[in-house]
């Protein structure tokens, strides 16, 4: 009896503890990794957490973890911070650093969904007009990216050719694609060399234009691609320096075809001599004047080369490359700036780099060079950065044709703008939220002019992009007065949002909007979830 | 077998600018290759080139004079360099008016390495592939990583193709890094695996090719394995150790000898601190470098300690470069001359550690080194200027030997006098100019010196010593493998004796030792 009672007296302290577990702790944040286009999850992804790059004053602290069979994963206890976020598995599209900015402690407890895209593989194989398989050569991938309202091919993908004359592509996004083969740039000179062989598209086009376009699905495996290269003619270019000595220069295949380094050896008489397709080149580089006071000089000319050439002559440049204009206010009022003057913007539609500004004087006169062969390789836009939210653009005029909006070419010779500004701008402000009612600050916002047809490119339209400061809130100014369509998408790049043909597909979802002179509008913009607008995107690309 | 020369070139034209022809033959058939890259290059930018037409021929018409190095590069054959820079080879010196013909440079069918990288589940994996090649370099065996200018690949479905090889004996890996320590996820991680399947060195298999042969269906299969993190300081006595940065790698112990690198370690610090991740379970070394340079004298210091990782991390593993417990070394090098900063370098014959020090202007220096058998090279680098003629250490003769240092340490004696320059050409067998071939002159089994004849077949060496000598050329055997003691044994018989007194010798004309007749005995090597 005694017995008994001791046993149940020791068992009581037990049956307390089992009863009344510790909490288990809640996890600093939570997800899942899904196959984007099956949608089925993915386990033994692995998710790493990582100090933002720009914060980068300690070898990155990282954390990782992976998915466990449903494809979910959880991270405990990370310590108050921003970090980046990114989930990577093998066989899928490796998507970079692009993963969400996320902060510790966290604003929700929303969980991160990762849609990872399967890799499509493009396999083939490359020789040259004579079946030699070309050492060294490549093949990459060309997609449609999306610039300052304007779209260029970029390669996106590259593989080299294998011993055997083989390649294999992997890492493949959906979407539509030029295919090419490049061979190897050697850097040397070929005194006796009669052809080269050229970027080659496939199936056999030596450009891209007549090139067929290859539509890939996701996780799509393609074989049996065979490409050869192609080869082309060389002329001999001969020539001499003019009044200049000591010249070094290079020959740049406009539009960036040819990845040679084409730099010919001067004799010390100044003659030279150089093997080139034909097609236009710009010529770049520098020489000492041969009379006195013998100064540093640039060479800066171009050429076309059409056949074997024998005094192409070599001078110090004489082209300014010097653009120069005028803002006035309508009706010819004086700008009167109030120390807030306008910087006048170039902005090229194949590169995100090549955007150079000219500061406006106070009688309204700006002026300057450019240097960037973007610039003049592709088209460009003109337009105003305006710190008076009162002023919008009515037109820009260069060389006395209308470039309001519109892309247009730059020659090397530069020219003259007009700008005319009108008073009494609108503006739009407000806030971008996710479909659960959430601010989105990872979104662009587009507006665009429905005033002209719809079909014209020289429709007014403003894109902005929401940043990690911004907390959903954007503000619009110096829109010219008008009615409008506004929309805003998450986690879009600023080229893709300000692509016309992307932001008009959404036109019939999108906000309507009429502007009247001088007044602000205030908007709330549920963002197009990335899943909503990629396939949009994909048909773009 | 001394002959005279008459080469091929003809100043014709005294202010015209040289000009180069030549054919590229394929070293296994004798026939022209056609559409070969033939590349000469110089010490000014930039270079030039051709390929070769329908015979085989090349032709540079016009080139500013200079040095050139030649190089000849198709698809399905091993590239060939002749006149490489450094201490075994010299370009070609081409001056104005020189027309230089009838150059020949052969290729050699070239052996692929086709195959597949695969997880333990048989699914393929792209990643990084590393390759070496079991070479002989300074009389030892040795184990070479091959570094192409593109790093080897499996690519997106798993599949590689790895081409331009040489025949011989190569080891292949498939190397998964991460940059965190993988210990954190819950499940194990892929890890480097050597072909077929292992993930230590001691179990990766060796793939045979012989000439023009290629392996094709290699299954490497990468394994998961637990992985862990090995961490310690190197410290020293030292007061110079403060300033310098050691440098920790991870080495497969009884592996390979000596051992190729596995793993450099991360987060270096001048305290000291090292932490190597990802290690999987094996044997190892961590091996510590550092170099000092205080007030002219450079100094190395080697530390190392043999581990084992098993199912934990490995914490303090700690190394002490310390040269105080080893022997204390002296020395006195006389004939310096006003050339180049001279040294003396000491190699450890097992290991292959080389612990290095500069000779002060008065001819002194120190050394401070663990006891063992050492080898010791003394000279300016490039060994062209001066020489040594005698090394004596504790009164014993050891110039080209193998010698004991034990603890107590010693004296070094070195005489340096000025080189001579020997000059010469080497011919085939049916008696024209041999691009390329080496040219070694030794003296009982040990090389004193080695060239590669440049694309006209000629050479130069510069000799210090005086004596008698046994000198050979062989046709297409890299200059490393020809300096293998029992190698120039065998060839003993078929070389010429080369006499060199107080002034230079006559220019040499050497007939080459055909490859077919070198490849017999480098089989045999141990």
């Amino acid at each position: 009896m005694t017995l008994r009672l001791v046993l149940v007296l020791m068992m009581v302290p037990v049956f307390w503890a089992q009863s009344s577990p510790r909490p288990k702790p809640r996890p600093t944040f939570q997800g899942k990794v899904v196959n984007a286009a099956t949608g089925q999850p993915i386990p033994e992804a692995t998710i790493v957490l990582a100090v933002p790059p720009e914060r980068h004053t300690s070898p990155p602290p990282t954390r990782v973890t992976n998915t466990d069979a449903k494809g979910r994963f959880a991270l405990w206890a990370v310590p108050t911070g921003a970090y980046l976020i990114t989930a990577s598995r093998r066989g899928f599209v490796d998507m970079g650093a692009t993963g969400p900015y996320i902060k510790v402690p966290s604003e929700s407890n929303e969980e991160i969904v990762f849609r990872l895209v399967p890799q499509a593989i493009i396999r083939g194989t490359v020789e040259d007009e004579d079946g030699v398989i070309p050492t060294g050569a490549s093949v990459n991938l060309r997609r449609r990216e999306f610039h300052n309202g304007g779209s260029h091919y970029k390669a996106t993908n590259e593989a080299r050719v294998r011993a055997d004359g083989t390649f294999v592509l992997g890492g493949i996004l959906p979407g539509h694609y030029y295919l090419a083969a490049s061979s190897a740039p050697t850097g040397a000179i070929e005194p006796r060399q009669e052809r080269t062989t050229i970027d080659t598209f496939f199936p056999d086009e030596s450009d891209q234009a007549s090139a067929r376009l290859i539509e890939i699905a996701a996780g799509q495996e393609l074989n049996g691609i065979t490409i050869r290269l192609k080869s082309e003619r060389l002329y001999s270019v001969r020539g001499h320096l003019s009044e200049i000595e000591k010249g070094s220069f290079q020959f740049f295949p406009r539009g960036g075809a040819s990845p040679n380094q084409l730099r010919p050896i001067v004799n010390s008489n100044g003659s030279f001599e150089i093997r080139l397709r034909t097609g236009d080149y710009l010529i770049v580089g520098s020489a000492t004047q041969k009379s006195p006071p013998k100064s540093t000089v640039s060479i800066y000319q171009t050429v076309t080369v059409r056949g074997d050439m024998e005094t192409l002559a070599i001078h110090a440049t004489d082209t300014t490359r010097t653009i120069r204009g005028t803002v006035r206010t309508e009706p010819g009022q004086n700008p009167g700036w109030n120390g807030s003057q306008p910087i006048f913007l170039l902005s090229s539609m194949i590169s995100d780099w090549s955007n150079q500004g000219y500061g406006v004087n106070e009688d309204g006169s700006f002026q300057g060079d450019y240097m960037s062969h973007s610039l003049v390789d592709g088209e460009v836009r003109a337009g105003l950065y305006l710190p008076n939210p009162e002023l919008y653009v009515k037109s820009i005029r260069f060389n006395g044709s209308d470039v309001t909006h519109q892309p247009f070419r730059l020659p090397y010779e530069g020219g003259e703008f007009d700008v005319s500004l009108a008073s009494s701008a609108a503006g739009v402000s407000g806030v971008v939220q996710t479909a659960k009612g959430r601010r989105d600050k990872a979104s662009c916002v587009t507006i665009w002019s429905t005033n002209e047809p719809v079909d014209g490119s020289s429709a007014f339209s403003a894109t902005v992009p929401l940043g990690e400061e911004a907390k959903g809130s954007f503000q619009l100014e110096n829109l010219p007065p008008g009615e409008y369509r506004i929309n805003a998408w998450a986690e879009v790049g600023l080229g893709l949002a300000s692509y016309p043909e992307f932001f008009k597909a959404f036109g019939s979802t999108a906000i309507r909007l009429t502007l009247k002179s001088g007044t602000q509008a205030t908007v709330t913009l549920t963002a197009i979830p990335s899943h909503a607008w990629e396939s949009q995107a994909w048909k773009l690309r | 077998m001394r002959i005279l020369l008459t080469l091929s070139i003809t100043a014709a034209f005294a202010l015209a600018q040289p000009s180069v022809e030549g054919i590229v033959l394929n070293a296994a058939t004798g026939l022209p290759v056609s559409k070969a890259a033939v590349l000469i290059s110089w010490s000014g930018a930039p270079d030039f080139r051709d390929t070769t037409d329908v015979d085989g021929r090349f032709v540079f018409p016009a080139i500013p004079p200079g040095e050139y190095v030649f190089s000849a590069e198709r698809s399905g054959y091993v590239k060939t360099t002749i006149g490489l820079y450094g201490v075994a080879g010299h370009g070609t010196l081409i001056r104005t008016g020189d027309r230089l013909s009838g150059i020949v440079i052969k290729l050699h069918p070239e052996a692929i390495l086709t195959g597949v990288v695969v997880t333990p589940d048989g699914k393929p994996l792209s990643c990084k592939l590393r390759l070496w090649r079991v070479a002989v370099r300074s009389g030892r065996r040795n184990i070479e990583e091959q570094h192409p200018p593109l790093p080897y690949t499996a690519d997106a479905d798993g599949s590689f193709v790895i081409g331009g090889l040489p025949p011989g004996r190569y080891y292949l890996a498939a190397e998964l890094d991460f940059d965190f320590p993988i210990q954190q996820l819950k499940h194990q991680e892929l890890a480097t695996t050597y072909y077929p399947d292992g993930t230590e060195f001691g179990k990766a298999k060796p793939i045979d090719i012989h000439a023009g042969e290629s392996r094709r269906d290699l299954r490497l299969v990468v394994q998961k394995t637990a992985m862990y993190t090995v961490s310690g300081t190197g410290s020293s006595p030292i007061p110079e150790f403060k300033e310098a940065r050691p440098r920790f790698h991870l080495y497969g112990k009884e592996a390979w000898d000596p051992y190729p690198s596995l793993k450099l370690a991360r987060d270096l610090n001048i305290s000291g601190k090292y932490q190597i991740r990802n290690v999987p379970p094996g044997d190892y070394l961590v091996r510590g470098f550092v170099e000092t340079n205080v007030r002219g004298q450079r100094r190395v210091f080697l530390a190392q300690k043999e581990i084992q990782v098993k199912n934990r991390n490995l914490t303090g593993v700690d190394l002490t470069f310390d040269h105080q417990r080893g022997a204390k070394l002296t020395g006195l090098a006389r004939g310096l001359g006003n050339t180049e900063p001279m040294f003396v370098s000491l190699s450890h014959t097992r290991t292959g550690i080389r612990t290095a020090t500069d000779i002060a202007p008065n001819g002194k220096f120190e050394m401070e080194i663990p006891p063992g058998n050492y080898t010791l090279f003394a000279g300016d680098g490039n060994r062209t200027e001066r020489a040594a003629t005698s090394i004596f250490f504790e009164g014993k003769d050891i110039i080209d030997r193998s010698f004991p240092i034990t603890a107590k340490g010693g004296a070094f004696q070195i005489e340096f006098a000025k080189t001579k320059k020997v000059t010469g050409v080497v011919l085939s067998n049916s008696g024209k100019p041999l691009a390329g071939a080496t040219v070694v002159v030794w003296r009982n089994d040990a090389a004193l010196a080695t060239a590669n004849a440049d694309s006209l077949g000629r050479f130069t060496l510069h000799i210090a010593r005086v004596g008698a000598f046994r000198m050979a050329a062989w046709e297409d055997v890299d200059s490393q493998t020809a300096i293998f003691p029992s190698f120039l044994r065998a060839f003993a018989s078929q070389s010429v004796e080369l006499k060199i007194e107080s002034g230079e010798p006559p220019s040499q004309g050497l007939r080459a030792i055909p490859r077919s007749a070198a490849e017999l005995v480098i089989g045999k090597l141990p």
